[in-house]
């Protein structure tokens, strides 16, 4: 059983499809990064995952059980933040903490003590004054602090500052390593998944364009330039952004092997051939022009 | 506090920076034969970054020899003595080849490219008497 599992997941809002036929899995101790452009369907997903939102057809399941039937037992092992988090505003922070805590019989003390710290959380401020990065941190840490299994974040480091996001990302690869946490994370602040990240989802116009873990993507992508100038009769499978100057041209393979390597060997000469493994930043570019592109 | 200078850069993989900052590190004697290297979480949870990407740098590290695992005990450090003649030549070519047609593409000359691989030599202070 995988935390979390969708079958043709599908939402249709009047004549907009928001999510198509999404099949996407999870694995436990996974830090998934669901990625796509503004509008792509990414919050419309976690919503449905979350149970919030109804599909139109298709289904998903949370640690086996289906999204629109959990019940509050499997919300003690499971964690949401939104990417506007409601919380009760005439509260304090330390208010809201001891309000929640009763609700959460495994909440941890000592890791809540430590996030406030890390967090540099003021808790004797009413929620209604503070900013949207304390919020934001607020939530993160009433999410974190009753250890919950399996976690979906939507637009996690929205509004908080660098420090912070280096210690929420230290929080989470700490619990992961130690617990086997599974995370969702929606996010467009793509540098901060090469890091984090060890599985990739990619939404482009409500559908899956790309499921696959960190390290398989990066066997694959290349970026290839050439020293000489482009033949006319030039052409080559997988390959997207092509860009051609005097004397060198340079393009981004997508499924690159020994095989394709040794073929621009024998074509162009070894030492005129150069590729490089890419960034995942780079990668998610070049994969979102060719979906623009194609659109 | 990890045992090589890493500073990571957004715009080169994450795993092959970590490989460079090792084999650097070793190359200037800041990491010694036979030194105890840090664990994969220990590595993950000082940059911040996920453990996976860890040991893949390791296993590749592993493969290169500059690392060797001791089941149960942990990596240690292997500082490589020098390679045969042939296999240096091996190693090197591609990436001299590639810096030569660099080095001419830019109008520079055989003197100047080599006052700059000077140059570089001591500014990384990659010791010359390795064992």
């Amino acid at each position: 059983m995988n935390p979390i599992e969708t079958k043709n997941l599908t939402r249709q809002f009047r004549n907009h499809e928001a999510v198509i036929d999404l099949n996407l899995t999870v694995s436990k101790g996974s830090l998934c990064a669901l990625l796509g452009r503004n509008g792509a369907g990414k919050s419309t997903t976690i919503k449905m995952l979350a149970g919030l939102l109804e599909p139109t057809s298709g289904s998903s399941r949370l640690r086996g059980t289906d999204s629109q039937k959990l019940k509050p037992d499997d919300w003690q092992r499971i964690g949401y933040v939104s990417e506007n988090q409601k919380l009760y505003d005439w509260m304090t922070g330390a208010e809201l903490i001891a309000f929640t805590k009763k609700l959460y019989p495994t909440w941890d003390n000592d890791f809540e003590k430590s996030l406030i710290q890390k967090f540099s959380l003021p808790l004797d401020r009413r929620i209604s004054k503070s900013s949207l990065g304390e919020r934001r941190k607020l939530s993160l840490l009433l999410s974190l602090a009753y250890r919950p299994e399996l976690l979906l974040l939507d637009e996690p480091f929205g509004g908080i500052d660098a420090l912070v996001k280096e210690e929420f990302l230290g929080g989470l690869l700490e619990l992961t390593q130690q617990n086997e946490w599974t995370v969702l994370f929606a996010t467009n602040e793509i540098s901060e998944v090469e890091r984090l990240a060890d599985q990739v989802a990619i939404i482009d116009t409500g559908r899956l364009q790309v499921s696959e873990s960190l390290d398989q993507l990066q066997q694959r992508f290349r970026r290839v330039e050439i020293a000489q100038s482009k033949p006319e009769t030039f052409a080559m499978n997988n390959i997207v952004g092509l860009e051609t100057a005097e004397q060198r041209f340079a393009f981004i393979h997508t499924v690159f092997t020994p095989e394709v390597e040794a073929m621009l060997h024998t074509q162009f000469g070894a030492a005129n051939v150069q590729a490089r493994s890419m960034p995942f930043k780079e990668i998610f570019l070049a994969l979102a022009r060719s979906y623009q592109a194609r659109a | 506090m990890l045992p090589f200078s890493i500073e990571l850069i957004p715009s080169r993989p994450i795993y092959e920076q970590i490989v460079q900052a090792v084999k650097l590190a070793v190359a200037t004697g800041e990491m010694k034969d036979g030194e105890r290297f840090p664990s994969v979480r220990a590595i993950s949870l000082a940059l911040k970054v996920n453990p996976n990407t860890v040991q893949k740098a390791v296993g590749e590290l592993t493969t290169l020899g500059l690392l060797e695992v001791h089941p149960g005990q942990g990596s240690f450090v292997t500082a490589k003595s020098a390679s045969s003649a042939k296999a240096q030549r091996q190693a090197l070519t591609p990436f001299i080849e590639k810096l030569v047609i660099e080095a001419a593409h830019h109008g520079l000359d055989e003197a100047g490219l080599q006052e700059l691989l000077r140059a570089s030599w001591r500014q990384m202070k990659i010791q010359q008497d390795k064992p």
